[in-house]
């Protein structure tokens, strides 16, 4: 019956309905995207997180696109001769390395942490930046060039400084993301995006988690190490649990499979699965 | 349109597939033990209880473990070791008779959670003793619990002081498990009898020992069966024999009448006084007192204490192949060296403060580690043939014991009596065969 009929519909009709259903598949393809790429993350990045990290303050300024932290009288300074704002945009990351007085946070564009060096103004943070009107009018004025159109008033004045171009640093301590007490002589910068910051907080949490109940034998050297899978259900409770590399002593993998399955796994592990490596 | 709707779906199960965390590391705060369970499974007799019970004083003795010793019927089901990991024990060694003869005794060792069997031996009994049998039945556990090579079967020496009718005080020898139990007396000659030191023959076991005469100190040798021999028997004082690992090659103390002790070495081909002279001060070894001799692993230097450069104490290693000495211990009031093949280290006792510390030297890094703060006193010390242990003489108070230092944990286990004057201890090597005294 349906087959007389659609033999029997106008050919207009016809590609309505064709016209109907590809409309329908895309919408749902990107409705599909949205809903299961962003729904708990982007993008997988690599972090190493140790527990004997060096203690190195540096400064995570995040901050949406439409802020900028680059001071009136700095923007004057330093100003940029582009016009289109999707130009000047571009250019950001490049006069920033050389001119800029603050960090600039994309989270949209910046995909990897950078620390960047800049020889002539250093960048201060927006903590550090609280009280310094007087030393906004101390600083000399070195930069010609800003970004016009990205230009909001700010609070806070730098002095220009020597910028060290450092590696990357492989932890963000969350307690330090609103601490900029650097010292004066070397200053790290790291531009970050959301994700990645809440990955990596989400990451110092469960490894803080784990190391509470992380307690291996007396007796094991220090070379010793076990990687372990663990996958996580939909309803917090682990349903598989898999050790990738033994350790070779038994005592040792066992007491680290018990680690795992005693946390209390949070909320944003739940149907996730990570890999955890247990050294004593 | 098929091809489509194949794409979208594709493009969803790719989204999936990447949701994964990323690797993280993380460090140990604090140690706890790990719960294991000993089933006695089928047909049982007091000797496989008491294989049990030793099973778990030894696995407890490192403190590693904390076992539990259970009974299970022999139809054990896949569930009911899984019950067992629901009751918190991760690993799970059963041991029942292999047949009726009770000859051997097999084990097993499981992982409860997926009730997943690790390895399983069969072990046929070697000696006459319950306890010979658990201990080497805990050998053949502990490389798989551990990664350690297991050290249960092997046995301690030392002397005790016991006083004559007339008053006089004597020392006897005796040889017990490497924790002190089940003590047997080897040497019970009315004289003084000390400084045990056992040879490296896994098949043959023998304890060399110092006994005075009215003339010198001579040394003995005594097999477990408690058959004497003589040693050494020149003039003086004859002492501390240290053998090589393949037993072919000894280093021992001997005074010949001199006056001061001196070391010799001995093998196939050769007998010779261990000569040195120091260049910038010219002092030889003739003018002091060498004592505790101790070979390294591939028999090319003979660790020792001295005073013949300082006036005092210290320890030295002297090289067989150029006759050269080496510095180990540089100031302090350094004596008793004893060395770990395993560990390539050494344990020597310090005075720190006015009381003897216990010390560790890794030949390797050149690192010395002071183990010890207390208020004891540490004579003499020997390691265990896995290196985790000392076994040191304390004195306390005018109390002499005999103690066994747990180097991962720092802590002490005394093995003899607070009522006894123990002390010269020595730890054996692993012996194929369990050392029984026979009496």
């Amino acid at each position: 019956m349906l087959l007389w009929q659609l033999k029997s519909a106008h050919n207009r009709h016809k590609l309505w309905l064709k016209l109907f259903t590809c409309s329908f598949i895309t919408h749902l393809f990107f409705i599909g995207i949205l809903f299961c790429k962003y729904h708990n993350s982007t993008t997988s990045h690599k972090f190493t997180v140790h527990s004997n990290m060096p203690n190195t303050h540096f400064a995570v300024v995040l901050a949406p696109t439409a802020q900028n932290t680059v001071i009136p009288n700095q923007i004057k300074q330093t100003t940029v001769t582009r016009t289109t704002r999707s130009q000047a945009q571009k250019q950001v990351p490049k006069k920033i390395e050389s001119k800029r007085t603050a960090t600039h946070i994309t989270p949209e564009k910046s995909t990897t942490a950078k620390i960047k060096a800049q020889a002539i103004e250093k960048p201060k943070p927006i903590c550090a930046q609280a009280n310094t009107a007087t030393e906004q009018k101390k600083q000399p004025k070195k930069n010609p060039e800003i970004i016009e159109k990205k230009v909001t008033p700010i609070k806070k004045t730098t002095e220009p400084q020597k910028i060290v171009e450092k590696t990357l640093p492989h932890e963000i301590n969350k307690g330090n993301a609103q601490q900029l007490a650097l010292p004066q002589t070397e200053k790290q910068y790291v531009e970050v995006s959301y994700a990645q910051a809440q990955e990596l907080f989400r990451q110092e949490a469960l490894k803080k988690e784990l190391s509470r109940h992380w307690k291996p034998p007396h007796g094991i050297a220090q070379t010793c190490s076990c990687e372990i899978t663990a996958h996580v259900g939909t309803n917090g409770v682990i349903t598989d649990i898999e050790i990738n590399q033994p350790s070779g002593i038994l005592m040792y993998d066992v007491s680290a499979r018990a680690a795992i399955l005693a946390m209390n796994l949070p909320r944003w592990t739940w149907g996730e699965s990570f890999t955890v490596t247990l050294k004593p | 349109m098929t091809h489509l709707i194949t794409a979208l779906l594709f493009c969803l199960s790719l989204n999936t597939i990447t949701s994964h965390l990323n690797a993280l590391e993380v460090h140990a705060s604090a140690h706890a033990k790990v719960p294991l369970i000993i089933g006695i499974k089928g047909i049982h007799d007091k000797n496989l209880q008491e294989v049990g019970n030793i099973l778990k004083k030894d696995l407890m003795f490192s403190e590693q473990f904390s076992v539990t010793v259970q009974v299970f019927d022999n139809t054990l089901t896949k569930s009911d070791i899984k019950d067992l990991f629901k009751a918190s024990y991760p690993i799970a060694i059963f041991i029942n008779y292999a047949d009726n003869t009770h000859n051997s005794i097999e084990w097993r060792v499981y992982d409860t959670m997926n009730a997943h069997m690790i390895m399983g031996k069969k072990y046929t009994k070697r000696g006459t003793t319950t306890s010979g049998w658990a201990h080497n039945v805990t050998d053949t556990l502990w490389p798989i619990l551990t990664g350690q090579p297991g050290f249960f079967s092997t046995k301690i020496a030392y002397c005790k002081a016991v006083p004559n009718a007339k008053g006089a005080c004597l020392k006897q020898i005796i040889v017990s498990d490497y924790n002190g139990d089940n003590p047997q007396l080897l040497v019970d000659t009315p004289t003084v009898n000390i400084i045990p030191r056992w040879n490296n023959d896994k098949n043959n076991p023998l304890l060399f020992y110092s006994e005075y005469t009215n003339a010198n100190v001579r040394m003995m040798m005594i097999t477990m069966k408690k058959e004497r021999h003589i040693a050494s028997n020149f003039d003086g004082i004859n002492m501390l024999a240290s053998f090589s690992p393949d037993g072919q090659k000894v280093v021992y103390c001997a005074s010949h009448g001199d006056g001061t002790c001196q070391l010799y070495y001995k093998d196939k081909e050769t007998f010779q006084r261990l000569a040195y002279t120091d260049t910038k001060t010219q002092k030889t070894l003739l003018q002091g007192n060498n004592i505790a001799p101790c070979l390294s692993a591939d028999n090319s230097i003979v660790y020792f204490c001295s005073d013949f450069l300082m006036g005092y104490p210290q320890i030295y290693g002297y090289h067989l192949q150029d006759k050269t000495v080496t510095t180990i211990t540089h100031n302090g009031y350094c004596a008793s060296p004893s060395y770990c093949a395993r560990t390539n280290k050494l344990a020597y006792t310090k005075k720190v403060k006015g009381i003897m510390q216990l010390y560790t030297y890794d030949i390797v890094t050149k690192k010395h580690t002071q183990l010890t703060h207390d208020t004891a006193n540490k004579d003499e010390c020997s390691w265990s043939p896995c290196g985790n242990y000392i076994l040191v003489g304390m004195e306390q108070q005018g109390i002499n014991r005999i103690a066994i230092y747990n180097i991962p944990t720092g802590t002490f286990h005394y093995i003899t009596d607070a009522h006894a004057q123990c002390d010269y201890p020595a730890w054996s090597p692993v012996y194929t065969v369990y050392p029984t005294i026979m009496t």
